[in-house]
């Protein structure tokens, strides 16, 4: 018995961009980056968790960002500071650090709500010795590119911020690469940046139930050796090396 | 008469006595998994799984099933509707990697079997008539799967036909799951009892639907799923009250549980033992908190058993 449900009291709940906020509370688990938490509403009528991706984790505080997506996030959103929330350990997992080696680069890859993620492991990274850089997309407002620790290039579908395109069409066109890469957001970019990178280790969203592992709600279809095998994302993922996934859904 | 010291006698409280006996199966209390949202392993790591009345498993059927695509899953306003489509490694794998870690818990076992044909879930059924589970759950009901307009749990001749002829293949206790997605439950029950079933489940998902107006398209990719949670609470306890008026045989009584309340409306309206299914999504250790609340209801209205959790009625 290694999982539990816990009441965290919530520090801050603020929006930092546009349908984009930030939630932090204290919280005394371990966690990987890429790794997710499912938060509970407090409302009855919305049942199922929410899950969230680790954004980061400096001693006990945990802060996560997440999109307000749905009635779901809105009502996340609407929660202030000292309310109550019930919060689970650490699920899923995580991007694969063990096989990653000093002095090498790496390059991070996010669209939109899937950056947060990418904050945490950069930090990850560098502890490892990694050279890191990033390349952010957005649709038009950014949010988080100050809190990066690396060099960060941007791209916006809009030409708000930085090259006008998206990330892929930016990393062509400056012709950047790494010995690394690690990739998250919207299926369309993971799907291209898959073709691009085979070797790029994608964090996958999908629709869950329990978030757990139970109910097999989620799943992703990846080649394996015997074939064509449905795979948990909240459980085997929601990390999977771009090489596996299949996208024909 | 039938002697058992029950949890609460062998710790010298109350003479509290939460076991019940399931066709023939003793459960230490009537607290059982809802097929689908349990998982030994994964439920297993938020709890003492040996705490339940009974572990009831996934569907299980003969091959491998791939599911449905995703979305599998949409929320609704107090439930929440899947379309999972039995996902499942066939019974050869159940019985080599999943059977092993149910057994390391001192509770009976439920399996519940899934097939497209008679024939299929009967080679189902005899694999796991081999092994030392303690009762069968046929799935007659999934909303999910539909094979050649064949509905073993609509129709009432069907049903028949497939309890009949797994009853002859097996001496395991054997549970028949009921649909709600009919005119009249209690006649599929009671085909179902004359066929030789020992016990029902019910209810299985209400058939439902969601649609995303942004996209105008379903939100389930499978388009239909099953509304379960406790937006079908109320229709499930009717559907129990008139199946226990219509058959003798005990009753496992879901939909929608997700308190220690709801269990005892589920005793009362006639069930013997209750199943907990999405509240397990919302809260991992929901199984044991209700049969905790259970308790604390049996010593505050002073029941000394389940049995004595009745409907007053004139």
């Amino acid at each position: 018995m290694d999982k539990k449900i816990e009441i965290v009291t919530i520090l801050e709940n603020k929006f930092i961009a546009k349908d984009v906020c930030e939630i932090s509370f204290n919280y005394s688990f371990d966690v990987e980056p890429g790794q997710f938490v499912n938060l509970y509403l407090n409302s009855k009528d919305k049942l199922l968790p929410r899950p969230i991706s680790v954004c980061r984790k400096e001693g006990d505080l945990l802060t996560l960002v997440y999109g307000v997506v749905g009635k779901g996030t809105e009502e996340l959103s609407s929660y202030e500071k000292g309310c109550k929330i019930r919060v689970s350990t650490p699920l899923g997992q995580g991007f694969y650090l063990d096989q990653v080696e000093r002095g090498k680069s790496a390059m991070l890859i996010g669209g939109g709500i899937g950056i947060p993620p990418l904050l945490e492991l950069s930090y990850a990274l560098l502890e490892k010795g990694v050279r890191v850089e990033a390349v952010l997309g957005f649709k038009e407002q950014p949010f988080l590119i100050d809190d990066f620790p690396c060099n960060v290039h941007l791209a916006s579908d809009e030409g708000t911020v930085g090259f006008h395109g998206n990330v892929l069409d930016l990393i062509k066109a400056k012709g950047l690469n790494a010995d690394y890469y690690f990739s998250c957001g919207p299926k369309a970019m993971l799907k291209a940046v898959a073709e691009y990178f085979p070797d790029v280790q994608l964090s996958m969203e999908e629709r869950m139930g329990c978030g757990y592992g139970a109910c097999l709600g989620c799943v992703c279809k990846t080649k394996e050796a015997d074939g064509i095998t449905r795979k948990k994302v909240c459980q085997d993922g929601p990390v999977f090396w771009g090489r596996d996934v299949v996208w024909d859904e | 008469m039938d002697l058992y010291f029950g949890e609460g006698m062998l710790s010298g409280m109350n003479n509290l006595d939460m076991s019940v006996n399931i066709a023939g199966v003793k459960w230490k209390n009537p607290i059982t998994t809802a097929s689908g949202t349990f998982s030994v392993r994964e439920s297993g790591a938020f709890y003492d799984l040996s705490e339940l009345g009974a572990l009831t498993t996934k569907g299980v059927s003969y091959e491998e099933w791939e599911g449905t695509a995703t979305p599998r899953i949409a929320e609704t306003y107090g439930g929440m509707l899947n379309s999972i489509g039995l996902q499942n490694k066939g019974v050869g794998p159940f019985i080599e990697e999943e059977l092993p870690l149910l057994k390391k818990y001192d509770t009976p076992i439920i399996v519940n079997v899934v097939g497209k044909t008679i024939e299929e879930y009967c080679r189902v059924v005899e694999r796991l008539s081999e092994t030392d589970i303690d009762m069968l759950e046929l799935n007659i009901s999934c909303p999910n799967i539909k094979e050649g307009g064949i509905s073993f749990g609509t129709e009432p001749k069907m049903a028949f036909s497939l309890v009949e002829k797994v009853r002859k293949i097996t001496k395991k206790a054997l549970i028949v799951k009921l649909s709600p997605n009919v005119t009249d439950i209690t006649e599929i029950a009671r085909s179902v009892e004359a066929a030789g079933a020992d016990c029902l489940s019910l209810i299985n998902t209400l058939l439902g639907m969601r649609i995303d107006v942004a996209k105008r398209k379903a939100v389930l990719a499978n388009r239909v799923g099953g509304l379960s949670g406790p937006a079908i609470k109320p229709v499930a306890l009717r559907m129990v009250y008139e199946v226990r008026r219509a058959v003798n045989l005990p009753i496992i009584g879901m939909g929608g549980i997700m308190t220690g309340e709801d269990a005892v409306e589920f005793l009362m309206a006639g069930a013997d033992a209750i199943s907990v299914g999405t509240a397990s999504l919302i809260d991992p250790t929901a199984p044991l908190r209700i049969k905790n609340e259970l308790r604390e209801f049996m010593l505050e209205y002073n029941y000394k058993s389940i049995k004595e959790i009745e409907l007053l009625e004139e």
